[in-house]
């Protein structure tokens, strides 16, 4: 049974965030590529109404989800401490797993950093930014990926974690009939106590980074310059920096 | 749109499934294939893939069991983006309907499977360059040949003609019988003896194909004649009872498509220092527009209802009544988009004069509006002699 | 969860900079960090570090860095370090962390080193902010401030190191205060060759961004710059596509572009176009006509460069820049450049 997990987040008012509806799609095209039997094992952390993006996620191909949740001790976790949450989840409930595929990011917060730390945590290497997953057989995976400056192909020992970027697999578009089923679809739920976590490590207390304030953003300038093409670049320059 | 009609969920999740692929895979292609005049194959791959296809085939043959509703919510829907594209789901009901209707189990079992999986596409076969009102005159014949027919004859102006497999064709049995001589037939494509002319380069829906049928001595089974010999007419006419609530959501879409543009191209326009929207004439225009296709909902939803419901055998007058009435709110109002819009109304890069150049057939197939006048009077005294 | 534990607060101490090497090149955006990072160490009164990690690094960068105010540096060199990969350098990096323990772990906001600090943060259970736009100290408490673009202010109270990464300035002229010849450590580390994280992953191939990579990807860009029909000489659009690449930006176009055939029709922003949501906006010569405007989100910091002052690009623009289009270009990648 080859398990590939996919990480996801809920995005209030909108649903799934949309690098992890191309991480989905690489999983499920993943599973649809194999002859023997592959599953593909959604998790996501977040507050209850998180469930409806897992619903998504399973009309869209995954055969499993799992919803971590817990108010009193998940809330306010920062990105270390969810992806120690994750870690921690995909360690007891899944067991081995193949291949593990996150988004390269979130929409709202976009910190980049949930897939290699989960990696980390999970003593995994991980290969971030994959456009394109060349080739995979049981020991070993192709990728490309895109950084700042151009493609990289990188040559990887199974399990890995990936983070995909908006690459060839276009998500697909839910058929009507995997909609109707996945509203009858059995998630399961586990909080805190379930997954026997440090709960020290978590939550608004124990996470690392703590928010301390949200600075209002500066008034939108109209500054005009006029002058020599070196006067007008210069001071352009220095004020552009001054004012972010 | 603050109308709320009442739709089931299951029907709600028709709607956004129809809306996800008409924005995303329909809207990038839709000048391609207006420009190109080419068969939206990719598209109707992806209709199928989302369970669209089948949604009023019956959930034993592999469809949703939606009925007309779920068709017309699906065709309306997908209308709003283009209405070309559309017409191939919606032509297809059309030339399946008959099979739907009046088939056997066997037949049933042959076709609707794979048109509810969108793998198959049908078109329904009556006019001729002779025939087109005045349905009685066709001429391709079918003379028995122990337990074949053999077809001869053309049809013209069919859709879905040459892309489909499933053909279900009218056809003489009886040349004395007058009405009573006419039967349907179910003829596949790789029939020998079947052929296709040329296609038609027409002024919209350009994503449709249109062909000329030629048969020359095509030799098909009995078995494949629906319901008896010189039912056709009768099939015939309550087929397209059922099918012109879909012609109705397809021009509803239409105008439904069009007011938007014109309501969004109204509000950033600005001319004499104010958006064109803060003018009463531009309003008035659009008030009645909306007013219009509202009602025009309002009617189709209330129809299609009561066809889904079984209710009564008489259908043809409210049907009529219903394509009739949304086909000219569709005209006026994809002209009046074109209008607000003014001279960009008028260039191919924005989606209005295609809309107003698509609108038009609706007011023709399917019984022209002077047919459905017809129809409509005729039902009205029918009715009133009941009632005596 | 209580006060940071003393002896946590004495033994992180300093500022380190993650220097990022790849192939052979040191990233363009060191000297930017080491300017940031040398105004905290004295601010904070300790020692600023700088680890690099690569194959044949080049002598003169160390003496280089020390010119402008490096105090130690931390290099690991070894022909199999040729390729960046993150998942073999974070192992080597962890030891260097392990000797210097720096109170402040500075990276660049890159593809390449936002994972790297990831793995650090996770492997040391610490914070770490990404995409900071600028940091400060808080003298009181030793704390840094992270700010980041989405107008947070984000501290690491009680863990340590404090790992940040930090984006580059879109226009990046830094003066770094030089003084020749002075006096750094340089600490020589050695890689560890039966680590079997060499076989588990391995970097192969490496195609580099072509020109037309600038007219990619444009509605999820984060700095477009767009032209227009201001643009008057084929000369003056390649002018502007160098000022593009520089500042790692995308490249859209009006209408009246587009219809030239300089640039595809995906690049065309507008009613009949694309709609895109940038950071930054660069209008070259373009006046700002509705249709072309209505692609462009309100949200977005929009400069305008052109001759005529009066027109609506020049009047909506947050930065109005008048004069001629070809000398202000010509002009900015000077004066880009020559920091570079």
């Amino acid at each position: 049974m080859n398990k590939i997990v996919i990480c996801i987040k809920h995005i209030h008012n909108i649903g799934i965030n949309y690098f992890d509806l191309y991480a989905l799609e690489e999983g499920v095209q993943l599973k649809e590529q194999n002859q023997d039997n592959s599953k593909v094992i959604v998790f996501t952390m977040g507050p209850r109404g998180s469930e409806s993006t897992l619903r998504t996620a399973i009309s869209k191909g995954a055969d499993e989800a799992y919803l971590l949740t817990d108010d009193k001790f998940f809330k306010g976790s920062d990105t270390i401490a969810t992806s120690y949450i994750l870690a921690t989840a995909i360690k007891l409930l899944v067991g081995q797993y193949k291949i593990i595929i996150c988004g390269k990011k979130t929409y709202d917060s976009g910190t980049e950093q949930v897939g290699p730390a989960i990696a980390t945590m999970l003593n995994i290497p991980h290969v971030s930014y994959v456009r394109e997953i060349k080739s995979i057989n049981q020991r070993r995976l192709t990728v490309e990926r895109v950084v700042d400056d151009g493609y990289e192909t990188i040559r990887s020992s199974l399990p890995v974690l990936l983070t995909v970027t908006n690459g060839v697999h276009k998500p697909r578009i839910a058929s009507i009939k995997s909609k109707l089923l996945a509203r009858k679809a059995n998630i399961k739920i586990f909080n805190a106590y379930d997954l026997d976590i440090n709960t020290s490590k978590i939550g608004l207390y124990g996470s690392p980074t703590q928010v301390v304030s949200l600075y209002t953003k500066k008034k939108k300038l109209k500054k005009k310059f006029s002058g020599s093409a070196r006067y007008i670049v210069s001071s352009f320059i220095k004020q552009f920096n001054n004012s972010i | 749109m603050v109308m709320n009609y009442m739709l089931s969920e299951e029907e709600q999740l028709l709607i956004e499934t129809a809306k996800i692929v008409a924005n995303e895979k329909i809207k990038p292609v839709r000048q391609y294939y207006d420009k190109n005049e080419e068969f939206p194959w990719s598209i109707i791959n992806e209709l199928a893939k989302a369970d669209l296809c089948g949604v009023y085939i019956p959930e034993a043959y592999g469809g949703l069991g939606k009925g007309i509703m779920g068709l017309i919510l699906v065709v309306e829907e997908l209308c709003k983006i283009d209405a070309g594209i559309a017409l191939t789901l919606a032509a297809t009901a059309l030339g399946i309907l008959p099979i739907l209707l009046f088939g056997t189990s066997t037949q049933k079992k042959k076709y609707l499977p794979d048109i509810a999986a969108g793998k198959s596409i049908a078109a329904f076969c009556l006019t001729e360059a002779n025939a087109g009102s005045d349905v009685t005159a066709i001429n391709t014949t079918a003379i028995q040949d122990g337990d074949h027919y053999i077809i001869n004859g053309n049809k013209c102006f069919i859709t879905n003609g040459g892309e489909a497999q499933v053909y279900t064709v009218f056809v003489k049995t009886n040349t004395d019988k007058g009405l009573r001589g006419i039967s349907c037939f179910i003829i596949d494509k790789e029939t020998q003896g079947f052929a296709f002319g040329k296609k038609e380069h027409k002024m919209g829906i350009r994503a449709s194909s249109t062909r000329e049928l030629i048969f020359n001595n095509c030799k098909i089974h009995k078995d494949q004649m629906i319901g008896h010999i010189g039912a056709g007419l009768i099939i015939a006419q309550k087929t397209l009872n059922y099918s012109r609530p879909g012609v109705a959501a397809q021009a509803l879409g239409i105008a439904t498509g069009a007011l938007y543009e014109a309501i969004h191209y109204a509000k950033k326009r600005v001319q004499f220092g104010k958006s064109i929207i803060t003018f009463q004439a531009i309003q008035h225009m659009l008030a009645d527009m909306a007013t219009e296709v509202e009602a025009a909902r309002a009617f189709l939803y209330s129809c299609v209802r009561m066809i889904d419901a079984k209710i009564s055998k008489r259908i043809s007058k409210e049907s009529a009544m219903v394509k009739l009435f949304c086909s000219e709110v569709a005209m006026k109002v994809t002209l009046n988009a074109v209008q607000i819009l003014g001279g960009y109304g008028y260039l191919q890069d924005y989606n209005v004069e295609k809309m107003m150049r698509d609108a038009k057939i609706t007011t023709l197939y399917e019984g022209t509006s002077q047919i459905q006048r017809n129809e409509i009077a005729l039902g009205l005294i029918k009715e009133t002699v009941i009632n005596e | 969860m209580n006060n940071m534990s003393i002896s946590l607060s004495y033994t992180y101490k300093g500022v380190c900079i993650y220097a990022e090497y790849n192939r052979g090149c040191i990233s363009t955006t060191t000297y930017d960090l080491i300017h940031i990072g040398r105004s905290l160490a004295t601010k904070l009164n300790v020692t600023l570090s700088v680890i690099i990690i690569g194959s044949n690094i080049n002598k003169t960068i160390t003496q280089d860095y020390i010119n402008i105010g490096v105090d130690n540096l931390y290099i690991c060199d070894n022909t199999l370090l040729y390729e960046f990969q993150d998942n073999i350098y974070s192992d080597i990096l962890l030891r260097m962390i392990q000797i210097i323990c720096p109170e402040i772990l500075i990276f660049s906001a890159t593809s390449r080193s936002i994972p790297l600090a990831s793995i650090i943060a996770a492997k040391l259970y610490t914070g770490m902010t990404s995409n900071c736009i600028s940091l400060d100290i808080d003298i009181k408490t030793r704390n840094l401030q992270q700010f980041t673009e989405d107008m947070k202010t984000i501290l690491t109270p009680y863990h340590r190191p404090q790992i940040v990464t930090l984006r580059a300035k879109i226009f990046n002229k830094i003066r770094v205060k030089c003084k020749a010849n002075r006096i750094g450590k340089i600490v020589k580390l050695p890689i560890d060759v039966n680590n079997n994280i060499f076989n588990k992953i391995k970097a192969i191939n490496f195609t580099k961004y072509k020109v037309d990579n600038i007219f990619k990807d444009l509605s999820t860009a984060e700095v477009i710059v767009s032209v227009g029909r201001g643009v008057r000489t084929y000369k003056i659009f390649q002018l502007i596509k160098e000022f593009v690449m520089i500042i790692n930006g995308k490249l859209g176009a009006s209408k009246g572009i587009v219809d030239l055939g300089w640039v595809p029709y995906s690049c065309q922003i507008g009613e009949t176009g694309i709609s895109v949501n940038p950071r930054l906006y660069i209008a070259c010569g373009i006046s700002g006509h509705k249709q072309h405007t209505i692609g462009i989100n309100s949200s977005s910091t929009i400069v305008a460069i052109n001759i005529d002052p009066n027109c609506y690009m020049m009047q909506i623009a947050n930065f109005a820049l008048q004069g001629d289009l070809g000398e202000i270009i010509t002009e900015f990648i000077k004066q880009l450049k020559k920091h570079n």
